[in-house]
């Protein structure tokens, strides 16, 4: 029975992003019908990661934002997938906003007027394929800490406009020991924080955050090496950081903890077009920038004045007096009033006695560096030790999806590592029907996953694999390192290898395949052979008439014909 | 013999010679009847109890081989490869819980709030320390639900020690505190006067006090908070009772913290004359106000800072300072104190609080910068709001009232947050009231708060 959140509420909202799969050719041809949220990543789909972090981290004000054309897949998915409704009450909304489609930017999706009048709160952003096992509440309390200015979250009506709250991003290493090739980092620059006296706590992720002064896609980076034949650096950069982390091999988790302002900040800056790069690439360098802030429209929106020298008698303080036409009961009213004033003048006082405040004014956005190497915890020996890493990956490519899904599959489930030593992401069972499984076929346990309704036939052997649910593994298969969808028939003696099966697939007897991916409804021949192949319908591909026109203009005189 | 509650009427009408032998055959059929009429109703009372205690023992006997079965069929589950097995069948008799998980596809990795246990990061301390406080730190996924988000907020905060001394924490907690009764809605047909504390606010206590314990402030503003919440009537409106609350704590804020703290400081900046070499230890809010008033009223004076090695909160306040154009001396420890407290010419201290004996209770450490400056005859000058001063206990020594650092314990040895200073080695007290010095100093304070509180004692 699916239960209520009974952990507290951050008072925090989340949103997350359901995108197109621009990098996942093979499996979202057709966005619409299998949008890439829906793609199973270790039996679950994918949406579900997301879902589960926040409700960990007691969030229970979810959002999921989608393209109209999406909706109603998602709709359904989020209706009848047994995991998504077994996640706990209250149920994340759907928002598919008019102004939304398959090629807008993330920031341009903050910018519609929807999305602009849902956020009412310091909020997360979250994509849709992050897969992240670190607890959102040690995240939670790094920015509740670290970043988050308490005068910001205890602020009254009345009370003078207080410094605003900063953000806080995840970064994770790409180079871990095994690494998939091609994919996407970012180039990142950070310094540490000022030095605190206080010891961190144990287990808080505090020694790991930084400030982040630099953030750009590699990519883009190295686009911008390219023209202008190496890497322009403002001296200002070097002037306020002299010291400075430079990070290349790590990855934008995209999973960020915004304060409210962040809203205003898009809506008011047209020229922001994606979060990653844009939002947090400016917004990192109006820390140190010289006018920056000006141009951004930061002053107004984080309530500063324009500090000019010599005026400061003349401001009446930020915010002022409270207005005094608030009805008090009772004869304390000239009382309270009076303290009031006093209390007012001492603060200004105050501030004019502590002399000129430092010199930047934009709160921080800080980094939390994911360690690969999990930290030793050398302390207590009550608190079970951490052996693997917790996970932080973003799913976006085919070779991620395969590589996240067997690391996940080599979780022990519940029921053999005991429900509190168990990951958040452990099955209840490895091999969910047993009863489907024939004698003498080989399924290692210890990193195969297997879900409901599974028949496999005997002599197979399973491998270091995930297989879908309704999947039909005939005799004499073969698999190893494959990941199955749903419904995927695997024919007689097939030896797959590597290969990644899109839903309800078939593949004939006798085939060979490595390192293939099989588009869903494909059936490939028997006894196919093929090496690094990607088998998609051609459906879709047809060329229209207009293209048939450019081609036969294109040939001239040609007697091309139509093809 | 009606006693036993199960007979009918009937039973009672009996005559009473008869009634135990009748009663006692109602209620023991099972053994035979030859046995009934020499039991008491005492030992009839107790061959319940037995027969009771061995019902339950069945049953938890039956429970735990119910259990057993399902673990050996979790065994069997996870034993043997691929091997047709007749699982399905034998989960049918056993526990139920067990048949719903195998045919559910897996959870969704969410159990029940696990809820460590309590004693664990205290289970090297000794027990003859076992009344001393320690953080517990709590994370946020064991937090119960009904805690507000700024009250999370800042238990997170008080827990990493990012806010740590008392004023700031009180003032955090208020304002807190202020956001939980503006969010907050009576339900339909209970009264604020009653709903409010045992549900609302007590669940927000508690959070605080599980990330730290509580500070003595924290304790009077909380005390005094639910006080007016008693004092309102049960059926007083509202929207009545939320604005007197709201202005009772601005109220406390402006007069207590706010204006308190500038009046403390006006007073003691008078004490600074130029040319002077002020000694302090660690950093204190109202000792760092203090020396900007006094540089703001043109004063020229240095200061020397000794700090804490083990929280380095000097370092911060050494930078204001010289900001400010203060000339600072700093040394990052209590070496050479002897030398550092004759070459002041007088010493200015923070306090956390001020116990009903005049004792003050200050960063461990304070201690012994107040005995080696009386020792040296300077004047020693403690800052201390009268929030802060507990006219309940009573402290001489460092150990009745104390913190263990949550970072640096272990079997061995532990650190102490905290020290008491006895009142004979402090020269002054500054309030917001008045200066209290000469003799006893705090004493006259405490009488002055005493008069306060309670205007019918003279």
């Amino acid at each position: 029975m699916p239960h209520a959140v009974t952990i507290a509420t951050p008072g925090l909202q989340a949103l997350i992003l359901c995108g197109p799969g621009s990098s996942f050719p093979t499996f979202t041809a057709n966005p619409d019908e299998n949008p890439k949220a829906l793609l199973p990543i270790a039996n679950r789909p994918m949406v579900w990661y997301p879902l589960d972090f926040c409700y960990r981290a007691g969030i229970t004000n979810i959002t999921l934002i989608c393209p109209p054309s999406a909706a109603e897949a998602i709709t359904t998915a989020l209706n009848t997938n047994p995991f998504l409704t077994s996640l706990p009450y209250p149920k994340a909304d759907l928002l598919s906003p008019k102004g939304l489609d398959q090629n807008t930017g993330t920031a341009q999706i903050l910018r519609l007027p929807e999305v602009q009048a849902l956020v009412t709160s310091d909020f997360l952003v979250l994509p849709c394929d992050l897969v992240c096992e670190l607890g959102a509440d040690k995240l939670l309390q790094a920015w509740m800490v670290k970043s988050a200015s308490l005068a910001d979250l205890l602020s009254h009506s009345e009370s003078p406009r207080a410094q605003p709250s900063g953000g806080l991003g995840v970064w994770y290493q790409t180079k871990t020991a095994t690494p998939v090739k091609g994919e996407e980092t970012d180039f990142t620059a950070v310094v540490p924080l000022p030095p605190s006296s206080i010891l961190a706590p144990r287990g808080s992720l505090f020694p790991n955050i930084s400030k982040l002064v630099y953030s750009m896609p590699t990519d883009s980076r190295k686009d911008l090496v390219e023209e202008q034949s190496g890497l322009p650096t403002r001296t200002s950069l070097l002037e306020s950081h002299p010291r400075i982390r430079l990070l290349t091999t790590h990855r934008d988790a995209h999973l960020y903890i915004f304060p409210r302002w962040v809203m205003e900040f898009v809506r008011e800056n047209e020229a922001l077009e994606t979060i990653g790069e844009d939002v947090v690439g400016w917004w990192a360098k109006a820390e140190w920038q010289k006018g920056l802030t000006t141009k951004l429209g930061l002053d107004e929106i984080l309530g500063y004045e324009q500090k000019d020298d010599g005026k400061e008698d003349d401001k009446t303080g930020t915010g002022g007096l409270p207005s005094p036409g608030k009805s008090v009961t009772g004869n304390n009213q000239t009382l309270s009033v009076t303290v009031k004033d006093k209390a007012e003048q001492a603060r200004k006082s105050e501030s004019t006695l502590a002399g000129p405040s430092s010199g930047s004014l934009v709160p921080p956005m800080l980094a939390y560096i994911h360690p690969s190497q999990p930290t030793s915890t050398a302390t207590a020996p009550t608190i079970n030790p951490a052996p693997a890493p917790t996970i932080i990956r973003r799913v976006d490519t085919s070779q991620l999806l395969l590589q996240v899904s067997l690391q996940l599959a080599k979780l022990p489930s519940i029921e053999e590592a005991g429900p509190e030593a168990a990951s958040p992401f452990a099955h209840v069972r490895k091999v969910a029907y047993p009863e489907g499984v024939k004698p003498r076929t080989t399924i290692t346990k210890a990193d195969s996953l297997v879900a409901e309704n599974v028949t496999v036939q005997e002599k197979s052997s399973v491998k270091e694999c995930v297989v879908g649910a309704n999947c039909q593994i005939n005799e004499g298969a073969r698999l190893i390192q494959c990941l199955l969808m749903d419904g995927v028939v695997v024919g007689k003696n097939c030896k797959l290898t590597k290969c990644i099966l899109g839903k309800r697939s078939e593949i004939g007897e006798g085939c060979v395949l490595t390192d293939c991916e099989v588009q869903e409804n494909m059936l490939v021949e028997r006894k196919t052979e093929a090496k690094d192949e990607k088998f998609m319908s051609s459906s879709g591909l047809e060329a229209t008439d207009q293209d048939l026109e450019g081609y036969s203009d294109d040939a001239g005189d040609d007697d091309a014909g139509l093809l | 013999m009606a006693t036993e509650g199960t007979s009918a009427p009937a039973v009672a009408l009996t005559a009473q010679a008869d009634g135990q032998a009748v009663v006692a055959h109602a209620n023991a059929p099972a053994p035979a009847p030859a046995d009934t009429p020499q039991l008491t109703p005492a030992q009839l009372k107790a061959k319940a109890k037995a027969e009771k205690a061995a019902r339950r023992a069945k049953v938890k006997e039956d429970k735990e081989v119910v259990a057993a079965a399902a673990q050996s069929q979790a065994a069997d589950a996870k034993s043997g490869k691929g091997k047709g097995r007749d699982g399905a069948q034998t989960s049918g008799p056993q526990g139920p819980g067990k048949v719903g998980l195998t045919h559910r596809p897996s959870m969704s990795g969410r159990r029940p709030s696990i809820l460590i246990v309590e004693k664990d990061i205290r289970s090297s301390i000794p027990e003859c320390f076992s009344h001393l406080p320690m953080a517990k730190r709590i994370p946020l996924s064991q937090v119960h639900k009904d805690v507000h988000p700024a009250v999370l907020s800042i238990g997170q905060q008080m827990s990493t020690f990012a806010i740590k001394d008392s004023i700031s924490r009180l003032e955090a907690t208020l304002k807190a505190f202020r956001k939980v009764i503006e969010s907050y809605e009576t339900p339909k047909g209970n009264s604020l006067s009653r709903h409010f504390v045992p549900h609302a606010l007590n669940p927000q206590i508690e959070y605080l006090t599980e990330c730290r314990p509580m500070c003595f402030s924290m304790g009077n503003a909380i005390r005094l908070l639910k006080a007016k919440v008693n004092s309102f009537d049960i059926d007083t409106p509202e929207d009545e009772a939320k604005e007197g609350l709201l202005e009772m704590i601005e109220l406390f804020i402006n007069e207590r913290i706010t204006l308190a703290e500038f009046v403390i400081a006006r007073n003691a900046a008078k004490q600074i004359q130029d040319g002077d070499l002020v000694l302090t230890y660690g950093s204190h809010r109202l000792v760092e106000k203090t020396f900007l008033r006094a540089r703001g009223d043109g004063r020229s004076f240095s200061v020397s800072i000794i700090d804490d090695p083990y929280d380095r909160g000097g370092q911060v306040m050494a930078t204001t300072l010289r900001k400010a154009g203060i000339r600072v001396f700093y040394s990052p420890n209590l070496g050479g104190l002897k030398t550092h407290v004759e070459r002041a010419t007088n010493v200015i201290l923070g306090a956390e609080a001020i116990f009903a004996n005049g004792s003050l209770h200050a960063a461990a450490g304070t201690a012994d910068i107040a005995v080696a400056a009386t020792a040296a005859s300077k004047k020693v000058i403690a800052l201390c709001e009268t929030i802060n001063f507990d006219r309940e206990r009573v402290s001489v020594d460092a150990l009745t009232y104390n913190e263990i650092d949550p970072e640096q314990n272990s079997a061995e040895s532990f650190r102490l947050l905290y020290d008491t200073t006895r009142d004979h080695y402090i020269t002054g007290v500054i309030t917001e009231f008045e200066t209290g010095s000469g003799n006893s100093p705090a004493q006259a304070i405490l009488a002055l708060l005493r008069k306060q509180e309670d205007p019918a004692l003279n």
